[in-house]
């Protein structure tokens, strides 16, 4: 009943703390990395949809966690090496594409070979 | 009584895909392969690869911070956490819709090239943010 109460708190559904919210993430999402992640994701993807699910699954649970955790989740994992792994993981999957006479594998077709 | 109440359920993969992935394999003549049937072994791998180098991405990101700040600020943590919520499935979904088109313009050698470019605007941006101290 968290959700209800907050929502209908002083009488009144907070139409306007969602649409600001709403504006804020979006706005700070568009043309960000994570939706350069999702278009690149999906132009070698065979399944968009699993990109779009996994897309969302993951930035909805990384906000819930900001939620849930708060200033604390950077001591559960420390920032720098999960930014890190992740940079590095989007480095080699750019130079397998962009590298002259690779397997012409794609994003996919590599996870399904294996 | 009608039929479908006895209908085995369909696999996840086949079921969800016809939302998005359906009306693109008919225009999309340079991705021969599109079209071969999907196992839901590829779908879940699919969906594995891209939740881990999204959530990974984004862990600490300023959007998380955002949402922290705003939901300290508020006092109403689950409003600001639906409207992001919201937020993030909606810039998800232009994400792919674009990626789509992309796919489906261009010759597969240029894709390749721009995807592979994308791919390194990404992890460039991500080292950005480690050395400006995200």
């Amino acid at each position: 009943m968290d959700w209800l109460s907050d929502w209908l708190a002083n009488g009144q559904a907070n139409w306007q703390l969602l649409a600001l919210s709403f504006a804020t993430v979006f706005l700070a999402e568009l043309g960000d990395k994570s939706q350069l992640a999702a278009i690149a994701l999906s132009g070698q993807s065979k399944s968009p949809t699993a990109v779009f699910l996994g897309t969302s699954v993951a930035l909805v649970m990384a906000s819930a966690i900001g939620v849930v955790v708060g200033g604390g989740a950077a001591l559960v994992l420390p920032t720098a090496w999960v930014k890190g792994t992740a940079a590095l993981g989007f480095a080699i999957l750019g130079v397998r594409l962009l590298w002259p006479k690779s397997d012409r594998g794609s994003v996919t077709s590599r996870a399904k070979g294996s | 009584m009608p039929q479908p109440l006895l209908d085995p359920p369909k696999p996840v993969g086949e079921s969800i895909d016809t939302v998005l992935d359906q009306p693109l394999r008919d225009s999309s003549e340079n991705f021969s392969d599109s079209s071969a049937a999907q196992s839901p072994k590829t779908f879940l791998s699919v969906f594995g690869t891209t939740f881990i180098a999204i959530f990974l991405a984004e862990f600490g990101d300023k959007t998380q911070l955002a949402v922290l700040l705003m939901t300290a600020e508020s006092q109403r943590p689950w409003i600001v956490f639906s409207g992001a919520a919201i937020a993030l499935v909606a810039t998800s979904l232009v994400g792919v819709l674009l990626g789509r088109l992309l796919a489906g313009r261009l010759s597969k050698g240029l894709l390749e090239k721009v995807v592979g470019s994308i791919f390194l605007v990404v992890a460039s941006s991500l080292l950005w943010d480690i050395a400006s101290g995200m």
